[in-house]
């Protein structure tokens, strides 16, 4: 599966997957979105369920392939219910619980601007951390090569018990998406995690300025355009996000810096419209979680950028129970940041 | 003072160019001049309390000193969405009810300053394989693996190899430990204290890592404590008449390096 069409097999797969449990969820929230948040929302939903089995699979100091049935079983769970009700839902209403996208021409030039972006990344081969990717990946194809988590040295190879003191789902992500798909780890992150980070970094941009803009698609569209472009052209000027995107794709700090946070954003722009809603919170819930446990600096940062963000928001409403609905949503992703340090 | 200076370093090293920073800081300003409530909100007012907190040199230096998040603050300035609001601004401003030809012409001016500010693409390089890892890497464990008796193989590599190798194969062991790898890790070629090699045979390997001929003897005994089976050499490192006092067999060679067992013949 170390091919183009492996690649393309792994990223459809993974897609169904991120909408089926996107659209199962928000449809069951009675909540009508468009496919692109409900892809981001699935991918949130899928890494966060990983998540859970990662953390209480490590916990019980099991083997590796614990984890990868245990997560398998679960997420082939989650998916096959996921299908029954949206099947059934479809019967009932015909699909009219999604919002459709207009097939006009930003429509296509968000797909280009896609393509042209996953066309830049994948053929440049420009990395400047080998050292820490070398820690990242060297965990996870130590899990698979010797079915333990974490017990040999990522660098060396060598059995050391207990290799790392505190650390993120992420490895075992990628570890668990190459047993799955019968590929390299490197093929996994370079290619598979590299082309979801680009989709879901614009696809985010995207939202985020969609509700801004009361829905008007050319603005949104257009949003997405100029920041691709400040991105791919100008990522060398600062430690910006940009700079991790194009020179460290797929390393979990670049998730971090162009999803995780990104989302967060678009949890609290929707926290800010829809404030009495409770899915908004739960979302907001969803995708901090997700953040906070596939990154161990998303930890600090994801609750950080939540705090700061959700303030003017609460205080301008001025309901309490607003501040326990946002205490409620923060407190799994700081949950997991206190077992991640355990 | 030396608090200013960390934020100051870290401020300048994040912000470089300040291409983000001068039209984030415009943004901001232009939607308080707007007074339009909703965007304040959201970006605004989290900047006023970014400020006063995790900006605040007073407030963070003890608390990054406590957690150790040196080398990590940087990272704090991506909770400031920049590039999206500059993004979405120029965005409305390419999409306000003005004639097309004037939309046209704000989004050319946009574009071409992002494209005359921007000069990444020069950073190009195509890949060579599916992994997205150099070439040399796969090559170079190939060739143990053909000429290997077991099944893991001990090896010692120079830096740029031990970063690379084990993401791509994990059936090598390393025989040099992350920490005498990062020795010297920053320390230019001149600079590297090469009496070292005689306090300890850990210094020597960090050493040797580094393409520092260490006496040759210390090298053998270093190879056979830690059952050395292979040195992959880096072609830039170590003469021809020094390789001749190491006990190895030449195996083979890829771009830019070659391999040895460690073991003569």
């Amino acid at each position: 599966m170390n091919s183009a069409l492996g690649i393309v097999i792994g990223l459809v797969v993974l897609s169904c997957i991120f909408w089926i449990l996107g659209a199962g969820v928000c449809r069951l929230m009675g909540r009508k979105e468009g496919p692109g948040f409900l892809w981001l929302f699935g991918m949130a939903l899928f890494l966060g369920i990983f998540s859970v089995v990662d953390i209480f699979t490590e916990a019980g100091g099991a083997a590796f392939h614990v984890l990868f049935y245990t997560a398998l079983a679960v997420l082939v769970i989650a998916v096959a219910l996921g299908v029954v009700y949206l099947v059934r839902a479809g019967r009932k209403e015909g699909g009219s619980w999604m919002r459709y996208p207009a097939r006009d021409v930003w429509l296509l030039l968000f797909l280009v601007l896609l393509v042209v972006q996953i066309w830049y990344g994948m053929g440049n081969q420009l990395y400047v951390s080998r050292y820490d990717t070398s820690y990242y990946n060297g965990n996870a194809i130590n899990a698979l090569y010797t079915d333990t988590m974490y017990q040999y040295d990522a660098y060396t190879g060598v059995y050391v018990g207990k290799a790392v003191a505190w650390h993120d789902s992420y490895s075992m992500l990628i570890a668990f998406l190459a047993k799955l798909f019968f590929m390299h780890p490197l093929v996994v992150v370079n290619r598979i995690m590299g082309v979801i980070e680009i989709v879901a970094a614009n696809l985010a941009v995207y939202e985020i300025a969609l509700r801004l803009s009361k829905g008007n698609h050319a603005v949104a569209v257009w949003t997405a355009i100029i920041r691709a472009l400040i991105s791919v052209l100008c990522w060398n000027l600062g430690e910006v996000p940009g700079y991790y995107l194009w020179t460290r794709m797929a390393e979990s700090k670049s998730m971090l810096a162009n999803v995780y946070l990104p989302l967060a954003l678009l949890a609290i722009v929707l926290a800010a419209e829809e404030t009495e809603k409770k899915q908004c919170w739960i979302m907001l819930g969803v995708f901090a979680f997700a953040g906070a446990t596939m990154s161990m600096s998303g930890v600090f940062m994801i609750p950080m950028l939540l705090g700061v963000g959700l303030l003017p928001v609460l205080l301008r409403r001025k309901k309490l129970k607003y501040w326990g609905y946002a205490v409620l949503s923060v407190l799994p992703c700081l949950a997991a940041g206190v077992l991640s340090f355990l | 003072m030396a608090e200013i200076d960390f934020f100051y370093q870290n401020f300048w090293k994040y912000w470089n160019g300040a291409l983000y920073l001068v039209p984030y800081l415009g943004c901001l300003v232009y939607l308080v001049y707007k007074k339009d409530k909703k965007l304040m909100e959201l970006f605004v007012w989290p900047f006023l309390i970014l400020l006063a907190t995790v900006y605040n040199p007073f407030l963070m230096r003890p608390i990054i000193e406590k957690m150790g998040w040196e080398d990590r603050y940087m990272r704090f300035y991506w909770l400031l969405p920049a590039e999206f609001l500059c993004a979405y601004l120029l965005a409305r401003l390419v999409n306000r009810k003005a004639k097309r030809e004037v939309q046209f012409a704000v989004g050319v001016v946009v574009l071409g300053i992002v494209f005359l500010c921007g000069s990444s693409l020069v950073k190009y390089i195509p890949d060579d394989n599916v992994y997205k890892i150099d070439s040399w890497v796969l090559e170079t464990s190939e060739l143990i693996a053909e000429a290997s008796k077991k099944e893991n193989p001990v090896i010692l590599v120079d830096q740029e190899m031990y970063s690379s190798i084990r993401q791509y194969d994990p059936t090598v062991i390393e025989a040099v430990n992350n920490t005498e790898m990062a020795r010297y890790m920053f320390t230019d070629t001149e600079e590297l204290p090469v009496d070292g090699q005689y306090d300890d045979h850990s210094t020597a390997v960090s050493l040797f890592v580094k393409g520092v001929e260490v006496d040759a003897s210390i090298m053998n005994e270093i190879f056979a404590e830690r059952q050395v089976d292979f040195f992959v050499r880096n072609t830039r490192y170590y003469s021809a008449e020094y390789l001749q006092q190491l006990d190895l067999t030449y195996v083979g060679a890829v771009e830019g390096y070659e391999v040895y067992r460690c073991a003569k013949e």
